[in-house]
C-alpha cells in the first residue's frame, strides 16, 4: 500500500506533466494537448491539497490509510468496477442499435468499435491479473 | 456464513470502532460482518481469531 508521501509524489509528477502539456499545447496552438494538460494539472492539485490536509491531522491520515487498505472497501471497488464495465458495454450496445436504427451508420460503427475495444481491454487486463494470482 | 463477532465484542465491552482499530479495518466493515452482509477474508478471520483468542471455527460457522 502506497503511503501518503508516495501518493503526493506521484501526483506531483502528474502535475508537472500536466503543466508541460499545457504550455506545449498553448505554444503550438494544440487545444487537445492544452485541454488534457489543464485536466491533469487540476486533478493533481486537488489531490495534493487533499493529501496536504490529511498530513496536518494524524487521526485523519490514519483513518485514510485504514480506509484505503480496508478489505471491504477494496471488495466494493472491485465489484463497482466490474458492474461499471458491464453497464458501459450494455449502454454501448444499446447506442449501436439506436444509431443504426436512426440511420447514423458512422456513429453506430464507431460506438461498436469502442464497445469491442473495452471488452478486449477487459479480457487483456483479466488475463494479466490472473497470471499474477 | 454466521459469526459470533458481535457477541464476542460485547463480552469484552468493546465498541465497533475499538474492534475495527484493533484489527485494522473500518467500523463499517465490522458493522457489515456483524450483520452477516460481508464475509471476512482469511487474513481478517485470522486477525479476529488472534484478537479474541479463539479459533476461526469458534468465531465463524458455515450455514447449513
Amino acid at each position: 500500500m502506497k503511503t501518503l508521501k508516495e501518493k503526493m509524489f506521484y501526483f506531483l509528477i502528474i502535475f508537472v506533466t500536466g503543466i508541460i502539456m499545457l504550455i506545449a499545447g498553448r505554444l503550438n496552438g494544440n487545444d487537445f494537448l492544452f485541454g488534457i494538460g489543464i485536466g491533469l494539472a487540476a486533478v493533481s492539485v486537488a489531490k495534493m491539497i487533499q493529501y496536504a490536509v490529511l498530513f496536518k491531522t494524524k487521526d485523519a491520515a490514519r483513518d485514510y490509510m485504514v480506509a484505503s487498505c480496508d478489505e471491504r472497501n477494496l471488495f466494493i471497488a472491485g465489484r463497482a468496477s466490474k458492474l461499471t464495465i458491464q453497464i458501459t458495454s450494455l449502454a454501448g450496445l444499446a447506442a449501436v442499435i439506436a444509431f443504426g436504427a436512426a440511420g447514423y451508420e458512422d456513429y453506430s460503427i464507431l460506438t461498436a468499435v469502442i464497445v469491442c475495444f473495452i471488452s478486449v481491454l477487459y479480457l487483456a487486463v483479466y488475463f494479466v491479473v490472473s497470471r499474477k494470482y | 456464513m454466521k459469526n459470533r463477532i458481535e457477541e464476542l465484542r460485547k463480552e469484552r465491552r468493546l465498541t465497533q470502532q475499538e474492534l475495527a482499530d484493533a484489527v485494522g479495518v473500518t467500523r463499517q466493515t465490522i458493522i457489515s460482518l456483524e450483520r452477516g452482509k460481508y464475509i471476512a477474508s482469511l487474513t481478517l478471520a485470522f486477525k479476529l481469531s488472534h484478537y479474541f483468542g479463539k479459533t476461526i471455527e469458534d468465531i465463524f460457522e458455515e450455514d447449513e
